[in-house]
């Protein structure tokens, strides 16, 4: 009896295939672009049925997903990892060793390759995730403004001050000043310094990370240069100690602005006037030498270990990766794949010809870096910004104390914790 | 006995709602937390035993004694502004004014509004360039005032902020006590040639006695329980000047996973609760009630 019931769920199991949960990031183009990859994922692929839902709503998505394992209800597929978040999936072994599963290989090297794939590597020499997208954080500027006052793009930190002193001004003649060189947040969330410090040391460093094996590998002359460069434009008022939160790039309230491609669509969407903006490198400090490297906000595909299906899961994954998917990627959440030898694919050049504003970021990608993945990434962000926050934003303590003080922190963290 | 038996199994079954209710809801949740007290656990790793390590770690950690001033700052403005504000209101409201009900009505509204609504309400009025109350400060020729962003302000700025939230609440509390008072007590002063001074000084206050340490004691708790509001509004800065308690708490168990001394913080506050409740009732819960 027993042995026909179990039969008849195996047969059942069969015919009716796998169903998989996926987790997508919860921005309006990303649920579009999901939507559509599935439905044809679904139509096309009835052995395996996906489930769509966007991250529930919650501080951040890393919070979410982590309150979802401990309670046991993540998802099999989820598309937002952050690579610096990693560590601490993979520490608690919920995730599933990508490298060990079929075509993995040849996939990369069709792909990505090898030389970019190895930044993606976990601390065990393992891979937990499939790179799926690489934003790199740029300088975005008022080309009309920066005409109508005469200012050159600034490469250098010279050049940006330049460009600061005649943008910082009191446009309506009420005495206070009311349009500024740019707007750095003022806020202590740990993933802020990702699209201020982070960018510019980077740029800095010839594309460094913060860590090295567990150490601060930042209390050196170029992180005190970047706080030091942070603090003098809210000393000299060229960036404006605001607690709002609205979009002064859009509404031309400041010159410059620093952002990923992602941010392009919504400036777009908010001008009250429009006006022209173009996208260079992060300055860097005068006389640098080499490219201007830069963090790039990157999103990883990663599976659950504990997914009944995780060869279904993997074949997904390539599905949302591959070159067509990658092409909406690019055409729907103007959000740049993690593809070797993009910007010069003959099959992306259509895309590229309709939005060229994003060949600037696709440019860029190639000394772009997704920063480090530790289990205490979080907590040494959150220091770091407070140490920010006195000195850059304040100016309570000077640059060298603050750099001093955020990798002592690190030190104490791993000590501790 | 088998009556006796009945009224047992009768007695468990009424109650047993309440019981389920306290073992899943109380006593596990707290005896877990004094479980995590004496261990390091990130949520998905398995608990490791670590003694006494966070109660030290807690004693040498500055963040968390920042956080115990900044509340204890915000104490000291909240819970005074509050009873003397919704004192002066439900004098006022314990009059036979006109449009009274509407009045009660109006001040008791902010109490039922979700709290993160409200704190995003004030955040936008409190922002720096384009909120409403530096605009009318502005038409009176006062400068903009960083109400949110200067580490001196912030935290004052919330107390005004979390004082005009819960005030309704209070409100109804100290109408409710006047309202118990008798008329003929204030008959009585008045024609010993009594002023409206001395009868608030001797009837109103005194009589008040029970009320009052009601407010102070959900006051004190309220206000230690400091949360969303710095946790929209501020985010805990400008230069953690509105870092509460429980903010700190929240970071160290949900941003950093730090669950067992996320634990000790939660303990170390109750501890701490329960010396100021001791403190208040001594001093405040006379039993000389009048």
């Amino acid at each position: 009896m027993w042995i026909i019931l179990l039969a008849i769920l195996l047969y059942a199991e069969i015919c009716v295939g796998a169903t998989l949960v996926y987790w997508c990031a919860t921005n309006p183009d990303e649920i579009e672009l999901a939507k559509r990859l599935v439905k044809e994922w679904n139509h096309s692929h009835s052995e395996t049925t996906i489930k769509l839902q966007p991250v529930p709503a919650g501080a951040s998505s890393e919070e979410v997903l982590l309150a979802a394992i401990v309670a046991k209800t993540n998802p099999d597929i989820y598309s937002n990892m952050l690579p610096a978040m990693l560590n601490k999936f993979v520490k608690a072994d919920t995730l599933l060793r990508l490298d060990g599963l079929k075509n993995f290989a040849k996939e990369t090297e069709a792909r990505i390759g090898a030389t970019i794939l190895k930044d993606y590597r976990s601390p065990d020499g393992h891979y937990h995730q499939w790179p799926w997208k690489l934003n790199p954080v740029m300088l975005v500027y008022n080309i009309d403004l920066f005409q109508k006052l005469n200012i050159k793009p600034p490469r250098t930190y010279d050049e940006f001050w330049t460009a600061a002193k005649k943008l910082t001004a009191d446009t309506d003649g009420d005495g206070r000043v009311d349009r500024w060189a740019m707007s750095p947040s003022m806020t202590v969330m740990w993933w802020q310094r990702l699209y201020d410090f982070l960018p510019f040391y980077m740029a800095a460093t010839n594309g460094r990370s913060l860590l090295n094996q567990g150490r601060a590998d930042f209390n050196n002359v170029s992180a005190i240069a970047v706080m030091d460069f942070f603090q003098r434009g809210f000393a000299r008022g060229y960036f404006p100690k605001s607690g709002t939160v609205s979009n002064l790039f859009a509404q031309q309230k400041v010159g410059m602005t620093i952002v990923g491609p992602w941010a392009l669509k919504m400036f777009e969407r908010s001008m009250a006037q429009k006006f022209n903006f173009k996208t260079i490198p992060i300055p860097v400090p005068d006389g640098h030498h080499g490219p201007a490297y830069t963090f790039g906000d990157p999103k990883s595909f990663v599976v659950f270990k504990n997914t009944q299906h995780p060869e279904a899961a993997w074949e997904f994954v390539k599905f949302m990766t591959s070159k067509k998917a990658d092409k909406l990627l690019l055409d729907i959440t103007g959000q740049i794949p993690v593809r070797k030898g993009l910007i010069n694919d003959s099959y992306y050049k259509e895309v590229f010809v309709r939005r060229k504003n994003l060949i600037p970021f696709a440019s860029q990608v190639p000394f772009t870096k997704p920063g480090d993945n530790s289990e205490h990434i979080v907590e040494i962000l959150d220091f770091l910004g407070q140490q920010y926050e006195a000195s850059a934003v304040y100016g309570t303590i000077p640059a060298n104390k603050a750099i001093e003080n955020a990798a002592n922190h690190v030190e104490h963290i791993y000590k501790n914790w | 006995m088998q009556s006796e038996q009945s009224h047992s199994k009768a007695g468990i079954l009424f109650t047993s709602p309440y019981l389920i209710h306290l073992v899943v809801f109380f006593l596990y949740p707290v005896g877990f937390s004094l479980y995590l007290v004496f261990h390091r656990w990130d949520l998905m790793t398995d608990p490791e035993y670590v003694g006494l390590r966070n109660f030290t770690y807690l004693m040498s950690d500055h963040l968390f004694w920042q956080a115990l001033t900044n509340t204890l700052y915000f104490l000291v403005i909240h819970i005074p502004l509050q009873i003397i504000v919704a004192l002066a209101l439900a004098i006022v409201l314990a009059k036979p004014l006109k449009g009274r009900v509407f009045f009660r009505a109006t001040f008791f509204l902010p109490v039922v509004i979700s709290g993160a609504a409200v704190t995003i309400l004030w955040q936008r009025l409190y922002s720096t360039e384009v909120g409403l109350i530096n605009y009318v400060l502005s038409l009176v020729g006062i400068d903009a005032v960083p109400w949110l962003t200067d580490p001196g302000i912030a935290m004052p700025a919330i107390a005004i902020m979390a004082t005009w939230k819960n005030l309704g609440l209070y409100v109804v509390f100290f109408l409710a006590g006047i309202l118990a008072i008798p008329q003929t007590v204030y008959e009585a002063a008045k024609m010993e040639g009594a002023s409206s001074w001395h009868e608030f000084r001797y009837i109103t206050l005194p009589l008040l006695k029970p009320t009052m340490f009601l407010v102070v004691v959900m006051s004190t708790l309220g206000g230690f329980n400091l949360f969303i509001e710095p946790y929209v509004m501020t985010g805990g800065g400008p230069l953690g000047s509105t870092m509460s308690v429980v903010l700190y708490m929240y970071k160290q168990a949900f941003s950093f996973q730090h669950m067992g001394y996320a634990a000790t913080l939660g303990f170390a506050l109750a501890l701490i609760i329960m010396v100021c409740v001791f403190i208040q009732k001594k001093y405040l819960d006379s039993e000389r009630y009048y």
